[in-house]
């Protein structure tokens, strides 16, 4: 990928696990309840769901760039794990300063209008809307809204589980209830801009996911049309699917290319967060709409059997249809960025863009 | 797995800011208070301001008087003006490409004769590709150099030609041998033509844009001294790739109509509704990461690579995002209530609606650059 001072070596090796247990099989028995212990057991032996946390806090320490080629890699292999939500909540602990336990340890999903409170007695109740995962996480990390600010907690996911529901790509998520949870650790900052750095860190991962999902089909595409066969030759050498996968590739390029940018806008800035970011918006913008045409034109040239369950096409075209709702959607980006523009003093875009 | 195309993630060195500052100054200097002065975009009087300014030539050698700069500083200038819409389009073609052709393949004499030139901005060149009978397929094109005691003799009719009334020269792509059966580019060759030369009619097709841009341009027994070939005889396809990945990346392939966004942006400032900011964010968006894929190409021309499958890719995104983009913003605003005729917004979108039919077919149609990226995904 286009980011720079990344590790080939390191990329190999996650590229090589995660294609052995992401298979069509896999994918589908997760859909069916099913928690893949022995590769998930194998994923955190490499390390992969803490590469962004620093040694001193239980983590790996990876260079930050390692975190987005494994969650670009995640989408490139359609990995049914919770890789990269574990990596967004490491990040998040990494920012807290929060030491993490030895577990699944993920992002309780919380909107700024539903934060949990905290208690009288330290206890905290409230819920989490469906979370990716979650049934599977021993603890969670979750914003709070405290009288002296915003915080983010650590407790053990001891909440209730309520009206299971899976996303777009089958993943498990429910909703979680707490009352009177206790805390194992409590970061001691205020966070006052806790919400957009967690749909900045998020939108960035989802983004390259998105990338890596999108690379995965136009290989797939160009793979099949060279090999299927229609009217004595294969399809590849009709000009409609030339044009059809040229087009796509401009698709792909522009999501490769903008989440790499956004990846490297969020390392620079040390993960923090101010301002809506372009760079983070146009990827995740990006993302959405071109995700989107990527979908279209890969099911257009694959015919019927992209349409079924037991070609590959599928669990990428889906996990594209998930990630993108995900830590801010197109459409809430877009006018997040239109705003942006029309909160500054002058209209003028140009320096928005370039400077 | 095979990953087909790279763009790297581009991040512009520092040095690079003072230069689009100062891009920026001399547009408020010499541009904008000023702006209403310039009719035309082809406008000899600012291109000579550009010259002057050193806006010109701005990575060629300093020995023909050119700027010595890097790749990407004479990338950022050229945002800018684009940005500001200034009037550039007369040294546009000369700037972008003609002068490095032929700083590449023209003789000592030559270069040291037309580079300072064009520097100063008062040479202008067109490019004489299309023909009445080759366009997207300019292999096939007929018009003629033969050899004679004198030079080169020019038969034929070049069409399309964007600047030809106003260029001082053309760089015209001419058939000096038939195609080989090995090769259908084999034949053409490439010929610096001075626009004054006996035997040469243009005459300027109007466009339903209600200007004449492009012309036609007839030659009959048009003689050139032997001196004007450029490069290798019969090669003109091995000395295009550079040409074309300079022509195809840059960003004029998004930003020749980006008035029209900066009006829609002005519009929405004043009426900031919700709708209104996610539609225009929307767009920003869109044009953040064209711009960031152009960036990574300009990096890669920097680097000295041939970044063809790239440049064509940028190229078909940009142009179809900009041909799309007023009537994204007349769909956008049209319903308001506010927006009605005479409102300057509308006036834009009237105009660039006008322009935007040709965008995707000028320097290579969409089907074209589609073709090339299929082989590039090897398809072909």
């Amino acid at each position: 990928m286009g980011l720079s001072g990344t590790d080939t070596l390191l990329a190999d090796a996650v590229s090589k696990l995660l294609g052995n247990i992401s298979t069509n099989e896999s994918c589908l028995a997760v859909e069916k309840g099913y928690w893949p212990s022995s590769e998930w057991a194998k994923v955190v032996e490499m390390g992969l769901p803490i590469a962004w946390l620093p040694e001193e806090l239980g983590g790996v320490g990876l260079p930050p760039a390692e975190g987005f080629t494994i969650a670009r890699l995640v989408g490139r292999y359609a990995t049914p794990l919770p890789i990269a939500d574990a990596l967004i909540a490491s990040a998040i602990a990494t920012r807290a300063k929060l030491k993490l336990p030895d577990a699944l340890v993920l992002l309780g999903n919380i909107t700024p209008n539903e934060a949990l409170v905290i208690n009288s007695d330290e206890t905290i109740s409230g819920r989490c809307r469906a979370t990716l995962f979650a049934k599977h996480a021993q603890y969670l990390l979750i914003p709070l809204e405290t009288l002296t600010g915003s915080r983010i907690a650590l407790i053990e996911n001891s909440g209730s589980q309520s009206t299971p529901e899976n996303n777009m790509a089958g993943e498990p998520r429910c909703e979680l209830v707490f009352e009177k949870a206790k805390w194992v650790a409590i970061s001691a900052e205020d966070f006052p801009d806790l919400h957009n750095i967690i749909d900045d860190i998020g939108a960035v991962v989802r983004s390259q996911q998105i990338a890596g999902a999108s690379e995965a089909i136009l290989s797939m595409c160009v793979n099949y049309v060279n090999q299927r066969e229609q009217f004595g030759r294969p399809i590849a050498k009709f000009q409609a699917i030339q044009q059809h996968l040229a087009a796509m590739a401009g698709e792909v390029a522009g999501i490769t290319c903008s989440a790499d940018v956004a990846s490297r806008t969020l390392i620079k800035n040390n993960f923090n967060s101010s301002d809506v970011d372009i760079a983070i918006a146009s990827a995740k913008v990006r993302a959405g709409t071109s995700g989107a045409e990527v979908i279209r034109i890969a099911h257009q040239v694959h015919g019927a059997i992209g349409f079924t369950e037991e070609y590959d096409l599928h669990r990428f075209t889906r996990r594209i249809w998930s990630w993108r709702e995900e830590f801010g959607n197109e459409m809430a980006w877009s006018r997040r960025l239109g705003q942006r523009v029309t909160n500054n003093k002058t209209s003028q875009l140009w320096p928005l863009i370039c400077d | 797995m095979k990953t087909f195309l790279e763009f790297d993630a581009v991040e512009l060195p520092d040095y690079l800011q003072a230069t689009r500052l100062r891009a920026r100054e001399f547009l408020q200097r010499e541009y904008l208070p000023k702006r209403h002065q310039f009719s035309s975009s082809f406008n000899p009087e600012f291109s000579r301001i550009c010259g002057k300014a050193g806006y010109i030539g701005m990575t060629w050698p300093t020995q023909y008087g050119g700027g010595g700069k890097s790749f990407l500083e004479r990338y950022v200038v050229c945002e800018e003006m684009l940005a500001a819409n200034a009037p550039v389009w007369a040294h546009w073609v000369a700037d972008r490409q003609s002068g490095s052709m032929l700083l590449n393949h023209a003789s000592e004499e030559v270069k040291q004769n037309l580079i300072p030139k064009i520097v100063a901005g008062e040479c202008y060149f067109c490019i004489g590709l299309s023909e009445p009978d080759s366009g997207s397929d300019l292999f096939s094109a007929k018009a003629s150099a033969k050899k004679s005691s004198e030079g080169w003799v020019l038969n034929g009719t070049k069409l399309w030609t964007s600047g030809a009334q106003i260029s001082h020269y053309m760089i015209a792509l001419m058939r000096t041998d038939k195609p080989s059966k090995e090769n259908r580019r084999h034949g053409l060759s490439q010929f610096l033509v001075p626009m004054d030369t006996p035997g040469i009619s243009v005459r300027p097709v109007k466009s339903l844009a209600g200007g004449s841009e492009f012309n036609e341009v007839h030659f009959d027994n048009v003689t050139i001294p032997s001196g004007n070939l450029l490069g290798e005889i019969n090669s003109a396809w091995k000395q295009a790739n550079v040409e074309l990945a300079y022509e195809r990346s840059g960003s004029d392939r998004f930003l020749e109509i980006f008035s029209v966004f900066q009006e829609l942006a002005n519009y929405v400032h004043k009426n900031p509704k919700a709708h209104l900011q996610q539609a225009l964010g929307g767009l920003v968006a869109d044009l953040y990461s064209l711009r960031q894929m152009s960036l990574s190409v300009a990096l890669m021309l920097e680097q000295g690579k041939t970044p063809m499958v790239e440049a064509a890719l940028v190229k078909d995104v940009g142009t179809l995002w900009q041909q799309a983009l007023p009537e994204r913003v007349r769909s956008i605003v049209g319903g308001e209530t506010d927006f009605d005729d005479q409102h300057q917004l509308r006036r834009e979108i009237d105009g660039m609606l006008k322009i935007a039919p040709k965008l995707t077919i000028q320097g290579g149609t969409t089907e074209i650059l589609r073709g090339i990226i299929a082989r590039g995904l090897g398809l072909r």
